[in-house]
């Protein structure tokens, strides 16, 4: 295709208008609406959504309580028998006593060990 | 701004910093304007098109994927926008004797067309492009105006590359007999 100047002057010679003023900040206006919008739009959506899942497992659970799920349950703890035969009531005692001592040596040390991190690391922002 | 820029900037945006968006508005609302204005002759209703040209990007920017330039999606959406807008309006376009056009030759076109000093054939030439269709307008404007290259072109109409060639030619014949008749 040649160059076809006639067009392009002609083209070319129509002045393009101007934007009237504040349009920039008219259309962010506008812009930052829609976003409002649509955060809110979205955010609706999810509460629905929220709320249509709750539903849901509440109906499933009054569902499966009324129709699958006798109502008469009983819970069974299990029996000590074997321990009552083989630990003395002192024994069991002392063993629980362990336990927990166990338990809260190795919190403490876990602690100290998270402490000393934590000010190592605020050392460094020092 | 570069194309790796506003990528940059579209993906910021997305991540909730709107204020962004007035980087793409200062940039390119003119250029957006200049083209709804030649399609859509009151400057009011154009300004509204480019208003509905640039909400709509704002909603549908999670979908640029950055295949083409921002520009040629936001002229494409432009485009659009201008397409649906006349189809509301009934506008009357001249009739054109197909078989006259047929008879055009190449040289009588280009002849024609290099001559840019004759203001009286200049005039005509603006008489003639405004008998044009959306289509051609925009066409016209892209090319010759905004001066984009044939393949942004086809991205904007979502058509070949061979396509708006063959568009150009035809335009420039309707042209030339629009000024003829």
């Amino acid at each position: 295709m040649k160059q076809d100047k006639a067009i392009f002057k002609a083209v070319h010679s129509r002045k393009s208008p101007i934007l009237s003023a504040g349009f920039n900040s008219r259309m962010m206006d506008q812009i930052y609406h829609a976003e409002a919008k649509r955060k809110k739009r979205s955010y609706i959506l999810s509460l629905s959504s929220i709320a249509v899942a709750s539903l849901g497992l509440i109906s499933l659970a009054a569902y499966l309580l009324k129709d699958h799920i006798p109502l008469n349950v009983t819970l069974q703890f299990p029996a000590f028998l074997s321990l009552n035969e083989f630990i003395s009531r002192y024994g069991f005692s002392f063993y629980i006593g362990f336990l927990i001592l166990l338990l809260m040596i190795i919190d403490t040390t876990f602690r100290t060990f998270r402490h000393k991190r934590e000010s190592d690391k605020f050392r460094q922002f020092k | 701004m570069e194309n790796q820029e506003e990528l940059i900037y579209i993906k910021r945006i997305l991540e909730g910093e709107t204020n962004l968006f007035s980087c793409f508005l200062e940039k390119y609302s003119s250029s957006i304007y200049s083209l709804i204005v030649r399609i859509i002759p009151s400057r009011e209703d154009a300004e509204e098109l480019v208003q509905d040209t640039f909400l709509k990007a704002f909603r549908k920017l999670v979908t640029f994927k950055g295949d083409c330039s921002f520009s040629t999606w936001l002229y494409r959406i432009a485009y659009n926008t201008a397409i649906s807008e006349t189809r509301k309006r009934k506008i009357i376009l001249p009739l054109l004797d197909e078989k006259m056009m047929e008879t055009l030759t190449d040289d009588d076109m280009d002849t024609l067309f290099e001559r840019d000093e004759d203001e009286v054939l200049l005039q005509k030439l603006e008489i003639a492009i405004d008998q044009l269709n959306v289509e051609e307008k925009t066409l016209i404007t892209l090319y010759y105006y905004e001066a984009k290259p044939v393949a942004e072109i086809a991205v904007v109409f979502e058509q070949t590359t061979d396509n708006i060639k063959v568009k150009l030619f035809r335009v420039r014949k309707k042209i030339y007999a629009l000024m003829n008749q």
